[in-house]
């Protein structure tokens, strides 16, 4: 791979595109100046180098999508984990972590590269998105560690709100009597209690949160309607005695 | 689903039992038409004229027909779609809390087949399912 980047540099610099380089000698890279043709590539040019070279791979592959390489995108999130290490604070590191985080098919690889988001890049308004991603997954306790974070550490609202989403949507994601009830509860009433800035997140909670009204255990709520002959009437009539209400239809 | 639930109803019509329909079609005479055609001889709420989109079943979150809710004598939920045999053990545990034992059984005539077969015929899936989207 460093190969590959090293010929691009150099066809880049011969080529003499006008690359939009720093401007001025002066510049603190060490290697500047050292020598003409192995300007080693930005970080911003390394990734993208990284994803063309993954599109061709996947290419290669006869497999545009990409659905069917799970070893060359787990092969490329390893190299994109490294350009993230190098740079561990820079905005390339956080899209080679989110790359790695959406492509990676072992969920190792993909753990591995959120929980460097969350270290390092906890106010990344990216993770935002990435937590809608995260909110389809199933529940594991990398996910619990990695969204409890994000709610605790990241000074960012729309980003605590989604990390409490997801994390209460993964929560919900486990068979109805097995799931934690209060504390899902109490995530999705924090939204709605500390989000008011997420008008559509603290709708999807509070819709939430009246699910729970219908669960097993719960005093049914009253039902006050007509029936189909127009005459009003209340399921709390039938009180006292054993109900079966079906929702039906004849079609 | 209509010759077990009817089989219910007069088996139960002396016990402190009641089975309330909530009716997603859209158009009431039509509905009139059916349930006196198919001898449905219970009560439903009319869920109104949106038919699945109706407001009891968006209250209750409902997204799959049949839907059914067992509630014991204080209203509280008990079950969730239960059908069959796994509706007529609920209900027999439910009136059993209340001192009232029953013996449910229904005509070998019944569309799934002898008791055990219904058991089977367990939630959505099915001809006579629908759902809204």
């Amino acid at each position: 791979m460093r190969s590959v980047c090293w010929v691009v540099a150099v066809m880049v610099l011969v080529g003499g595109c006008g690359a939009p380089d720093q401007p001025g000698p002066d510049v603190s890279d060490k290697d500047a100046g050292s020598s003409k043709e192995t300007r080693p590539l930005s970080p911003e040019e390394q990734f993208e180098q990284l994803n063309l070279d993954y599109v061709q791979a996947v290419e290669k592959a006869g497999d545009e999508d990409g659905l069917q390489s799970p070893t060359v995108a787990d092969q490329y999130a390893g190299k994109f984990l490294e350009l993230a290490s190098a740079h561990p604070e820079s905005r390339t590191a956080f899209a080679s972590l989110n790359w790695v985080a959406v492509f990676a098919k072992d969920p190792a690889l993909q753990n591995q590269a959120i929980d460097q988001m969350v270290a390092n890049h906890v106010d990344n308004v990216g993770l935002s998105r990435l937590n809608m991603q995260m909110a389809q997954k199933p529940l594991s306790d990398e996910s619990d560690a990695q969204l409890t974070t994000m709610i605790e550490k990241s000074s960012d609202e729309s980003i605590r709100a989604s990390a409490t989403m997801a994390l209460a949507r993964q929560l919900s994601s486990v068979p109805e009597d097995q799931q934690d009830e209060e504390r899902i509860k109490s995530l999705y009433q924090s939204v709605v209690d500390q989000y008011t800035s997420q008008p559509r997140m603290v709708a999807a909670a509070s819709q939430a949160l009246a699910k729970f009204r219908f669960r097993i255990g719960q005093i049914a709520p009253e039902i006050d309607g007509e029936d189909l002959d127009g005459q009003a009437f209340k399921l709390s009539d039938y009180r006292g005695k054993v109900v079966v209400l079906d929702f039906w239809g004849d079609w | 689903m209509y010759p077990h639930e009817r089989s219910l109803v007069e088996q139960l019509a002396d016990k402190p039992f009641a089975l309330i329909g909530v009716n997603s079609d859209r158009d009431l005479e039509s509905i009139r038409a059916i349930v006196k055609e198919k001898n449905i001889t219970w009560r439903s709420f009319w869920n109104g004229p949106q038919g699945t989109g109706g407001p009891i079943s968006t209250e209750w979150g409902v997204t799959g027909w049949p839907t059914i809710y067992v509630l014991d004598a204080e209203g509280k939920i008990r079950y969730k779609n239960v059908r069959g045999a796994d509706m007529d053990e609920a209900i027999t545990k439910l009136l059993a809390e209340m001192g009232q034992e029953v013996e449910l059984t229904h005509a070998a005539s019944l569309p799934t087949g002898s008791k055990q077969s219904t058991v089977r015929q367990r939630r959505r899936g099915g001809g006579g399912s629908a759902s809204v989207q």
